[in-house]
């Protein structure tokens, strides 16, 4: 990944680049120094429709819920959702924070929202074969 | 079937990895090879009463078409279709004479006599079981036939040769009860002919198509055939309606028969090269397949699905008698077409739940999960393409960028 170390992106430009690579979503602006982009995202040409809202705020960084399906489906025998912080509120976890994978200087974008479709495709996967993740990753040591 | 090219292509993943998940795979190719070997071996071994006649075993039926897959049932049996070729017809042979020749070697054998079934009507039948670990199970149908002494150079060469339209001198010569001539007619002209490898012949003539480096069309029939992950499209076809009848009729005696829908579909193939497009082609097309004759002692039309080497032989013949296997061949090509039509308005979980019912769930599972597998492949190797509105796709403009994800590890249940 290339990162521009000169200076992180401003809010503004961040919000210009989520709205011209997802002209279908909504963005609001808040006076807290976020925003909260709302679409819709498919994970493949065969996949479901889903509705995320993704909130980005200067100090706290990015998160990134699903808001539809409100509940998501689970696989058959599994209590929560694989790979995400909280699976009631299903709150994705689409990096690993350690590693830097995603930081200020990194349009959203380019990184978050295509994680995102990423996260949706192995998900369906994970529903359909009694809940094995196909995605990789990690998960922190219990 | 309105979909755009990306979403045929996904489909096309799909039912290809379905199919390739519905074969057998190498080892138990392997398998089925060695056992049909030690039958083969015993057959023609020395002192065997076989022994003047040069006893030889080919594989035919779905194993030398490339259109094998799993029985539905784990348990359940693997068919192997058996021939064991004769030569040197002692002129006073019946038919009945070769068949217990073949019959009295088999009960010789103190574990085939066992497994070996009541006599069939062409066929000895041994439910093979392996003694090893693995413990595989076979349903073998040994068929006894008298070809003449040139055979198997003729058989090669139908097999490396440009395709030609008559394939009778590829016939064999077999017994069959209810002819009324079994333990009578010494001339072997006089026996019924069936043409196994004429067939295959003619099959793998309607399936090819033009694409380098795909296929071995004479391996197919060396005595030892060898094992082809990769397959026509035409095979994955047959395989993909076989199953969809496996599931739809559960071992039901009257539901279409293999022969049928083989036979079908490799004549209403029209040579596409996706799988989607050849089975959606092969549904739409497949009823022209079906002639109507009248009989005029009975008063009445009937379906004639000719045999393409002996288009006399009508492999519908058991309609008539009974109407219900008529019934349930269009039933069920009624239902392949519905359930296209279905698969192609769903999306995401709800297609893979239907995906599960037609074709069943642990077959579904492994598929998307080895499609998966690779997608995350693919990531790793900063080649997973995808676009922002249609999400994962091959012809994406976009790449996903290398990373992990994390999160709460789930509860196990």
């Amino acid at each position: 990944m290339q990162k521009r170390k000169t200076r992180c992106i401003r809010l503004a430009m961040q919000a210009a680049n989520l709205r011209s690579k997802y002209p279908s979503g909504q963005l609001t602006l808040n006076r807290d120094q976020s925003f909260i982009w709302r679409g819709s995202l498919t994970p493949s040409p065969m996949g479901g429709t889903y509705e995320l809202k993704v909130r980005l705020h200067v100090k706290d960084g990015v998160k990134v819920w699903g808001t539809a399906p409100k509940s998501l489906s689970l696989a058959p025998g599994k209590l929560s959702l694989p790979h995400v912080y909280d699976s009631e509120k299903q709150l994705l976890c689409l990096y690993y924070p350690k590693d830097n994978e995603w930081d200020r200087y990194m349009f959203l974008g380019d990184t978050i929202l295509p994680w995102a479709i990423e996260w949706l495709y192995h998900y369906e996967i994970w529903v359909i074969n009694g809940g094995k993740w196909t995605g990789g990753g990690i998960h922190p040591s219990s | 079937m309105n979909l755009t090219r990306e979403q045929k292509d996904q489909f096309n993943e799909i039912l290809e990895e379905v199919g390739a998940t519905l074969d057998i795979s190498e080892t138990e190719h392997k398998a089925a090879v060695q056992s049909y070997q030690a039958v083969g071996s015993y057959l023609s071994a020395e002192g065997s009463n076989l022994a003047p006649y040069e006893p030889t075993i080919l594989l035919q039926g779905s194993f030398l078409l490339g259109t094998v897959i799993k029985p539905v049932n784990k348990d359940d049996d693997l068919d192997l279709d058996l021939i064991c070729q004769l030569k040197n017809k002692p002129l006073l042979w019946t038919q009945k004479d070769m068949k217990n020749t073949v019959g009295d070697r088999l009960k010789e054998h103190k574990v085939y006599n066992e497994l070996l079934k009541e006599e069939g009507r062409r066929c000895w039948t041994l439910k093979y079981r392996d003694s090893s670990n693995r413990g595989d199970k076979y349903h073998m149908d040994i068929l006894p036939s008298i070809v003449a002494s040139g055979y198997q150079v003729l058989l090669k060469e139908a097999f490396s040769q440009n395709y030609e339209e008559d394939m009778d001198h590829l016939a064999i010569r077999i017994t069959d009860k209810m002819e009324g001539i079994l333990d009578t007619s010494i001339n072997v002209e006089e026996w019924m002919k069936s043409n196994p490898f004429g067939y295959a012949r003619w099959f793998y003539h309607q399936a090819s198509i033009k694409e380098k480096g795909f296929f071995n069309l004479r391996a197919a029939v060396e005595p030892v055939p060898g094992y082809q992950s990769k397959k026509l499209p035409l095979q994955r076809v047959v395989q993909i309606l076989k199953r969809h009848r496996d599931m739809m009729f559960n071992g039901d005696e009257n539901k279409p028969i293999s022969i049928i829908i083989t036979t079908l579909a490799a004549k209403a193939y029209g040579k596409e090269t996706d799988v989607i497009e050849a089975l959606m082609g092969v549904v739409s097309r497949m009823r022209d397949g079906i002639q109507e004759k009248y009989d005029p002692e009975r008063f009445t039309w009937y379906k004639f699905v000719a045999n393409p080497v002996n288009p006399e032989e009508n492999f519908a013949d058991k309609w008539l008698k009974t109407p219900e296997k008529e019934k349930n061949f269009f039933d069920w090509l009624d239902k392949v077409e519905e359930d296209l039509e279905s698969f192609s308005m769903q999306r995401g979980i709800q297609l893979q739940e239907s995906l599960s019912d037609t074709f069943g769930r642990d077959i579904v599972a492994k598929a998307f999960t080895s499609i998966g597998e690779r997608k995350r492949l693919l990531t790793k190797q900063g080649r997973n393409r995808f676009d922002r509105t249609i999400g994962l796709t091959s012809a994406g403009s976009n790449i996903i960028p290398s990373h992990k994800f994390f999160g709460n590890a789930e509860t196990e249940d």
